[in-house]
């Protein structure tokens, strides 16, 4: 059972902006629900008012403009799906979206959904529903430690959503409207903190998501690694773009991207300084990627042991940027 | 406070008073009596409240029934044409494929979602369509023979 809350449907964003500003921290906002509906029934959520924002129009388009393909936030993932521009230009976001859920969690599901999908934590989801409280609260649970690291300074629940890193190495951007629009990079819209995951205020919302076309010659992959093939968060995922130069076999630009190890998608910065500008071989990429996974810090959200994760994220970083490599033409 | 709401369920136009809290699921069970989708897990992970909302399958456990304004609804008790049964309907009773019966509704309606989009699905297809709906009696094969049977049969007749 639902927890009673009032229901708001607006028709345009303006409406939305305005009863967000209206309502601020005591709104939520109201998508595809697949998430937010089980953290209600959890009662780890409990909104007084839900703002509708899926029947907005505007919200659920797909267009090309400005040399970026511009999608809205209500899109579904079902709709990414059958996307042909999505499939033959952003191979690894098709890919990502592919593996979301099931069928029908990509039927509601939308584009902004998964973005902000609430972070998970092996604590609050399998020791607390359970009814076991080991000690003081978390910082989730609105407390001041973090029973799943210890002597944590802060909220270490993991963003395990499969968009934010298939995205960011795609160099996407995000708009958020409030009163005023403003438009930044993925990387710079996760925090890095898992209470409060992204930087969108009380009276803000995502409206679009921005990917610009890749240049010709670019590669891209995504590899999700998970217990089943259907309905699970990734253990680890891993994206990589790659931008081949006309000398054969140099990688002129790259991008690898980390998920599901930390509260925000873990850039592998140090692994592309090595590959950038460089002839590969099997050898060189195993190397770049030990150098750039080493001394990230990784938390485990499913109780698998972090020695095993660090391995895992090693050996699907190579693969996808092994994959980007060679879908690179 | 109630709100009213315009939708057709299995063919039948409705006009309802639905509290803003209900789910879909809770609408079509506790109040039209509709008992065909069952309430699993209720998170959205077993798929047994399975229906198809303007011709796609979701999960009615995680839907607001408010969300069912000015859309169609079809449940498996609105698949069957009068005393005709739907070829996918068909197609499990002749394959076997259940056996406690309690994902069967949400199974059936998860195969007619996908033949309707995709009338020769590969076994992988097949797979990936019925990829959110659990069998905890583990007669998965079965219900695969079953979807490939109908598919054959040309289901996609709405």
């Amino acid at each position: 059972m639902l927890n009673r809350f009032e229901y708001i449907k607006p028709k345009t964003v303006d409406e939305v902006v305005f009863h967000l500003s209206r309502l601020g921290k005591e709104a939520k906002i109201l998508a595809g629900g697949t998430d937010l509906f089980v953290q209600m029934k959890k009662k780890r959520a409990s909104p007084r008012y839900l703002i509708d924002v899926v029947t907005v129009p505007e919200l659920s388009q797909i267009e090309e403009e400005d040399g970026e393909v511009r999608i809205g936030s209500c899109v579904t993932l079902a709709s990414i799906e059958r996307s042909t521009l999505v499939k033959e230009r952003f191979g690894s976001l098709w890919r990502a979206v592919q593996g979301i859920g099931s069928p029908q969690i990509r039927n509601m599901g939308t584009l902004g959904g998964n973005l902000c999908v609430e972070t998970r934590c092996r604590y609050m989801d399998f020791f607390h529903p359970w009814g076991r409280e080991i000690s003081d609260k978390c910082f989730k649970r609105g407390g001041n430690l973090c029973h799943v690291v210890k002597g944590g300074d802060q909220c270490h629940a993991v963003m395990a959503g499969d968009l934010a890193g298939a995205l960011m190495s795609l160099c996407s951007r995000v708009v958020i409207k409030g009163r005023s629009e403003r438009v930044v990079l993925l990387e710079d819209f996760y925090t890095g903190e898992g209470k409060e995951v992204t930087r969108i205020e009380p009276d803000e919302f995502v409206t679009q998501i921005r990917i610009p076309f890749l240049p010709p010659c670019s590669g891209t992959s995504y590899l999700k690694y998970r217990w089943r093939e259907s309905l699970d968060f990734p253990i680890v995922s891993a994206a990589a773009w790659v931008l081949k130069g006309p000398k054969q076999g140099i990688g002129e630009e790259i991008r690898v991207v980390l998920g599901a190890l930390a509260s925000a998608p873990i850039r592998l910065r140090r692994t592309e300084d090595l590959l950038r500008g460089k002839r590969v071989s099997d050898d060189i990429i195993e190397e770049a990627v030990h150098e750039g996974v080493k001394g990230i810090f990784m938390v485990s959200c499913l109780g698998v042991p972090v020695s095993y994760i660090r391995k895992m994220a090693q050996t699907f970083a190579v693969k996808a940027v092994r994959e980007a490599y060679e879908a690179a033409h | 406070m109630k709100q009213p709401i315009e939708t057709k369920i299995n063919g039948i136009s409705y006009r309802l008073e639905v509290e803003p809290h209900w789910t879909l699921l809770e609408l079509l069970r506790n109040v039209l009596k509709l008992t065909g989708a069952k309430d699993g897990c209720g998170m959205g992970e077993c798929g047994s409240c399975t229906v198809m909302m303007d011709g796609r399958a979701i999960y009615s456990c995680l839907t607001l029934a408010m969300r069912a304004d000015g859309r169609e609804i079809l449940t498996i008790e609105g698949l069957a044409h009068g005393d005709e049964l739907d070829p996918v309907q068909k197609a499990f009773i002749e394959h076997g494929a259940f056996q406690c019966g309690y994902c069967t509704p949400g199974m059936i309606l998860s195969g007619k979602a996908l033949l309707d989009q995709n009338p020769n699905p590969t076994d992988e297809e097949i797979k990936r369509g019925i990829s959110g709906n659990l069998c905890r009696c583990t007669g998965y094969n079965m219900i695969v023979e079953a979807i490939r049977a109908a598919s054959k049969k040309g289901v996609s007749r709405g």
